[in-house]
């Protein structure tokens, strides 16, 4: 759909790029004119302060400024990289956001799918609601809530004991093999109705006639989803998604260092709980900076990767 | 830069100057008042509840009159502390004075010596030979033993510090056990018998296994609650990190072999179900408080304040016996000595505070009145300015009594009948914990720029066990030969030091809790690939700097 | 109106196989699972705020009902505070101010980036992008805002994040998926980009714009980082910064010196916490429903067709 407009780029090849783009600003002088408030907004907010981007090269010292400190050329990023660490943190963020990804990410979409299939409005509505209410929980009750119920003498081990009566009590967070799974569920516990809000939006998009046309032709309720659902969401899947894979290296520290310890840091120490435990013992502001510039360097990349593939393959991106 | 610092040095020697004739003015009472700012973060859990900005306070008034001088207080958010101090140092509108621990490197990069560098304070050196700090200096003069402690390697007097006088304020964090519980045992433990050695400790806890008083008589909030301060691992004569030993070297606990002994007997315990196997899941304040309360735990560490004076109070609100700070029903906490290997000896470790506790007031390049700064702040050092600080305004906030009236089991003698004792303006506040309510007419119960006294804690901890406890705490340990004196070190040091350690903290940690956990055997072998993996990580390159500023602060006076 | 018969006719139509009812139970079975699931998180945090504090300080494991005999006084201390209805007051303010620049400068953007034949298009839509992952950090957004001289006024809180990219991106995305047949149909009535905008685009998209509001209004709602940074005068605190302070000062000190309660004060320094948070959340939960009748099917598309 998002080719029908091409029609109307002229394709007269031998008029020069300014002649065009002239003629293309008179043309839409409403749009390029409501255009001039947003670049001034994103020159003066965002690109004015972009020159505190040095500090990752320099060895920030609030008495002298940013101007003021020493040049260290790649200093922070050497030693970020010569740490034993660093490729463990880096491969944890990878694997937890991958596992946000591979099931955090498609949850909200089929929680959204199946309220869609919901005809009762009333039940319908109250579940979204009631949904979307543990986002409004900060990370630290949150945490303290899971610490609860992982402890030793916490819910879950009440339950599994219930379950099977020689289950041998633990604390489960204390256990590797547990940790991505807790992080990465309780995270979808927490978000997945907030994140499905969009996608429900989407849905109710959806011209109703297009189902009638599958109801015509003798589809079901999958053939409904699979063919007017799906691909009326697709879109802003795919956008949700770009975005996504564009924040592979971030990840935030605080609910990390909530529940991880020593016993789970093999899998759980990431590159954020690794510079906030680094900034403890030392004055860190260009060394997180740095940290945090590599990381944007590469969400960037992949970000860009994710586009320029999407492009091809669905024909929707980001520009 | 170099210029503005010469033009600064010049402008303050003239002051200094100047501020000899304005003290023969202020004789005189005509003297105009100094106009100061003053940037300090308020103790959130005490003092924000009475007040929003420090000059509402009677203590702050009464500073002000006595020093005469004008203050204006800024104070950053609560936990946004770091934020506006850098933001405050990187766009240069310094206030006056500075109150914030900048030894510290997380709060400085390079420490003291590089703030004057960087021409963010001042030092007082001039200000201590010319006797604008008469109160601070006599102070150090009368403590010669603490006056290193104060300066740094550079021989920089910079500020007006924090200082605990009197032993007791030393400790207030340690070993507790169930005392009801124990004495219910029967086994020849009770409050004037307490164990106090790893084998007794042994006893202790497998008795309360058996006796079923709870599932897991000892309680670790997480692993480096197993080594805090040192308190365990010093039984074997080594550290958890890093502590002085017998000779004044520097040494590193987990490269010593006694530490390998610690590490087989904790997982004895573990293994044997002594331990709360909660110790690998980071419990917060508030989840070991609740476990202490509803009988969950027999032995633990905690804080004395916070944790059983608070204890107490909500068992004496259950219970409903509010009235006189009396020990609550069925619940009694007590100390436990630190822990030794071998009867009556006493412990190399388990305490942790300095006498010069914290830096704590500075005086910044933008103060145009480094005279007032300096009157203002010297203050607290002299015999009135203390007394202010600790216990506030007679007839006000307190009166003398006798020391025998108060009834304390702290050996108060030397007060004579001049006890400052708090009156009801503080201790019966209506609306007000005493915490709370002492925030408005002292700061004896956080910090500041003045001496602390025992006086404040006698009357702060309102149960009897509490200074008992302290007493006894006190009395097992002599930690002060183990604790490292306050070190400077370089940028260079400081920035190597963080990226070793950032690493060897992480890898020892892991290491101990796989040993602890048995993912690792414990055995010869494994022991030597950890001490080789110290090693490859760089652990005698951290002795190595850390010894040397140690050196250093041999060099600046003697320990 | 018109949408709800068309619900009725799409639904008449399917034929209820046995699967499709199967399909039904389960459906809902698992929605009132996952709701109870989720109600959790609040239902701890409402019971444990009007629990006796002094049984809370005991209580290890789940909160299903009020401990203890139901007390509100941890709602007393805090509404106590002389400054929570200034704070609400001024949050409220923020809230609205700051979401209508929002709406309208993301509407703008949204709009500019969604047409199809604009030739800067690509290279804006890059230098906005970059934004997302290169940023100068807070000391310099503080010199900047303090050299506009915006220090301790509204327009700090309002002005620097006046469009969120990634919602800009949502709403352009729902833009550009705006069949082009309209938009074409209506240049060819004459209808110049300020119509298209109002009168097309804008009403087919608002579910997404819904969504939109919703994000920013509790960004706004929730925000206090900014207000501490940039607002020095008390009198302009949001709501978020002052419960943090009542918060913060309610906090247990573990660092030693004794947080004692006076023999007649009812340690609620625990339970505080939670009703901090209710005090906080419940307005802002309460947007929802509210803007849940955006989501109706197909309402929109028929109204323009019609």
């Amino acid at each position: 759909m998002a080719q029908s407009g091409v029609v109307n780029r002229s394709p007269r090849k031998n008029q020069s790029y300014l002649a065009r783009l002239g003629r293309n600003i008179v043309k839409h002088k409403w749009t390029y004119l409501m255009m001039i408030p947003v670049l001034a907004y994103y020159i003066i907010f965002h690109y004015g302060p972009l020159y505190g981007v040095q500090i990752a090269f320099k060895d920030f010292n609030p008495g002298k400024g940013i101007w003021g400190s020493k040049w260290v050329g790649l200093k922070h990023f050497i030693s970020f990289f010569s740490g034993v660490y660093a490729w463990r943190t880096i491969r944890n963020t990878l694997f937890i956001n991958i596992y946000l990804l591979l099931f955090g990410f498609p949850a909200p979409i089929i929680l959204a799918l199946l309220l869609d299939e919901i005809h009762k409005p009333v039940f319908k509505k109250t579940v979204q609601t009631i949904t979307y209410l543990p986002h409004f929980i900060s990370t630290v009750v949150i945490a303290g809530i899971l610490v609860d119920f992982c402890s030793t003498n916490g819910l879950f081990n009440q339950i599994a004991q219930m379950i099977n009566p020689n289950y041998v009590k633990g604390a489960l967070l204390g256990k590797m093999s547990l940790f991505r799974t807790i992080y990465v569920s309780s995270d979808i516990w927490q978000s997945i109705g907030w994140n499905s809000i969009i996608f429900i939006a989407a849905l109710s998009g959806v011209d109703s006639e297009l189902y009638e046309a599958v109801a015509i032709d003798g589809g079901n309720r999958f053939h409904r989803v699979w063919h007017v659902s799906i691909p009326c969401l697709l879109p802003t899947i795919v956008i949700m998604l770009i975005l996504r894979i564009g924040n592979l290296m971030s990840l935030g520290f605080e609910k990390i260092i909530l529940l991880y310890n020593t016993g789970t840091y093999e899998v759980a120490d990431v590159i954020s709980s690794y510079v906030y435990r680094r900034g403890l013992q030392d004055f860190s502001y260009s060394f997180s900076s740095a940290v945090g510039l590599m990381n944007n360097i590469i969400n960037f990349i992949l970000v860009m990767a994710a586009n320029a593939i999407s492009r091809r393959v669905t024909e929707t991106s980001l520009w | 830069m170099k210029k503005t610092t010469k033009a600064l040095a010049l402008v303050l020697s003239i002051l200094m100057l100047m501020s000899v004739v304005s003290i023969t003015a202020m004789a005189d009472g005509s003297a105009e008042p100094s106009q100061l700012t003053y940037w300090r973060a308020l103790d959130t859990s005490k003092e924000t509840v009475m007040f929003t900005n420090w000059a509402d306070s009677e203590l702050a008034k009464w500073i002000a009159e006595k020093t005469n001088c004008v203050v204006t207080f800024v104070h950053p958010p609560a936990g946004q502390e770091a934020e506006k101090f850098n933001l405050m140092i990187a766009t240069g509108d310094y206030t006056d004075i500075i109150e914030r621990d900048l030894s510290n490197t997380s709060n400085y990069p390079g420490g003291v010596d590089k703030a004057v560098d960087d021409g963010v304070i001042i030092t007082l050196n001039e200000a201590w030979d010319n006797g604008l700090v008469p109160n601070l200096k006599a102070y150090f003069d009368a403590h010669p033993e603490w006056l290193p402690q104060l300066i740094t390697d550079r021989g920089n007097i910079t500020n007006f510090p924090f200082i605990r006088e009197d032993d007791i304020l030393l400790t207030s964090w340690g070993p507790q056990v169930r005392i009801d519980w124990l004495e219910e045992l029967n086994i020849g433990f009770d409050e004037n018998n307490l164990p106090s050695t790893i084998e007794d400790w042994d006893t202790v806890l497998r008795a309360f296994k058996e006796a079923g008083k709870c599932e897991y008589p000892l309680l670790c909030v997480s692993l480096n609650s197993i080594g805090d301060n040192s308190a365990l691992p010093g039984a074997y004569g080594v550290g958890w990190e890093y502590y002085l030993d017998e000779e004044g070297n520097v040494q590193y606990g987990p490269t010593q072999d006694a530490f390998k002994d610690f590490i087989a007997q904790i997982k004895i315990w573990i293994d044997d179900g002594l331990i709360n196997p909660d110790w690998q899941a980071n419990l917060n304040t508030a989840q070991l408080r609740q476990n202490i309360l509803s009988d969950n735990a027999a032995m633990y560490f905690s804080n004395l304040g916070g944790g059983m004076g608070t204890w107490y109070d909500y068992k004496n609100a259950e219970l409903g016996t509010k009235s006189e700070p009396a020990n609550p029903e069925g619940f009694r906490s007590f100390a436990l000595p630190f822990p030794t290997l071998e009867k009556g000896a006493k412990s190399r470790f388990g305490g942790s505070a300095l006498h010069v506790a914290s830096f704590c007031a500075f005086i910044t390049t933008a103060c145009e009145d480094v005279e007032g700064a300096c009157r203002y702040l010297d203050f607290g050092y002299s015999e009135e300015g203390k007394e202010m600080f600790n216990y506030g305004k007679e007839g006000i906030s307190f009166n003398y009594i006798n020391y025998e009236d108060l009834n304390s089991p702290v050996d108060l003698s030397a007060f004579g009948d001049k006890f400052p004792r708090w009156s009801d303006a503080i201790l019966a506040d209506p609306d007000h914990a005493v915490a709370e309510a002492c925030s408005l007419y002292i700061r004896a119960h956080s910090s500041g720029p003045f001496p602390q006294d025992e006086g404040y804690l006698v009357q702060f901890m309102k149960y009897a066990d509490q200074l008992k406890t302290i007493e006894t705490w006190n009395g097992s340990s002599d930690y002060s030969g183990s604790l490292l004196p306050r070190l400077y070190f370089t940028t260079e040091e400081s920035e190597e030091l963080a990226s070793l350690e950032t690493d060897i903290d992480t890898y020892k940690d892991e290491t101990i809790t796989k040993f602890l956990t048995g993912a690792t055997e414990l055995n010869d072998a494994t022991w030597a690939d950890f001490q080789n993996g110290l090693k490859t990580m760089g652990i005698e390159k951290c002795l190595e700097i850390r010894n040397a500023a140690v050196q250093r602060a041999y060099e600046r006076g003697g320990m | 109106m018109a949408s709800n018969s068309k619900i009725t006719v799409r639904g008449n139509r399917i034929k209820k196989t046995t699967g499709s009812i199967i399909f039904d139970t389960f459906n809902h079975l698992f929605m009132i699972l996952l709701a109870a699931i989720t109600l959790y998180p609040l239902w701890h945090v409402a019971m444990a705020s009007i629990s006796a504090p002094t049984a809370y300080m005991y209580h290890v494991g789940p909160i299903f009902y009020p401990l203890g005999k139901i007390t509100f006084a941890s709602y007393e201390k805090v509404l106590a505070n002389p400054m929570i209805p200034l704070g609400y007051r001024n949050t409220i303010f923020y809230v609205v101010l700051g979401t209508a620049i929002n709406m309208l400068m993301t509407m703008l953007c949204a709009f500019v980036l969604s047409r199809k034949d604009i030739m800067l298009k690509g290279p804006m839509t890059g230098i906005i992008i970059f934004t997302m992952y290169f940023h100068g950090g807070m000391i310099p957004t503080f010199l900047l805002v303090k050299s506009l001289g915006m220090l301790d006024t509204v327009w700090a809180l309002l002005l620097p994040g006046a469009i969120s990219t990634f919602n800009m991106i949502i709403t352009r995305t729902a833009f550009s998926n705006i069949p082009a047949s309209l938009e074409e149909s209506a240049e060819l009535d004459g209808a110049n980009d300020m119509v298209i905008l109002f009168r097309i685009i804008l009403p087919l998209s608002l579910p997404t714009l819904a969504v939109i509001l919703l994000y920013y209004a509790v960004g706004h709602w929730n925000s206090w980082f900014n207000a501490m940074i940039y607002l020095n005068t008390r009198e302009k605190f949001p709501l978020q910064l002052i419960l943090r302070e009542i918060l913060l000062a309610n906090t247990e000190d573990a660092s030693g010196a004794q947080n004692a309660v006076a023999d007649d004060t009812i340690p609620i320094s625990e339970t505080i916490k939670y009703s901090t948070i209710m005090v906080a959340t419940i307005p802002i939960l309460l947007v929802y429903p509210f803007l849940q009748k955006y989501f109706v099917k197909g309402v929109m598309i028929g109204a323009i067709k019609g």
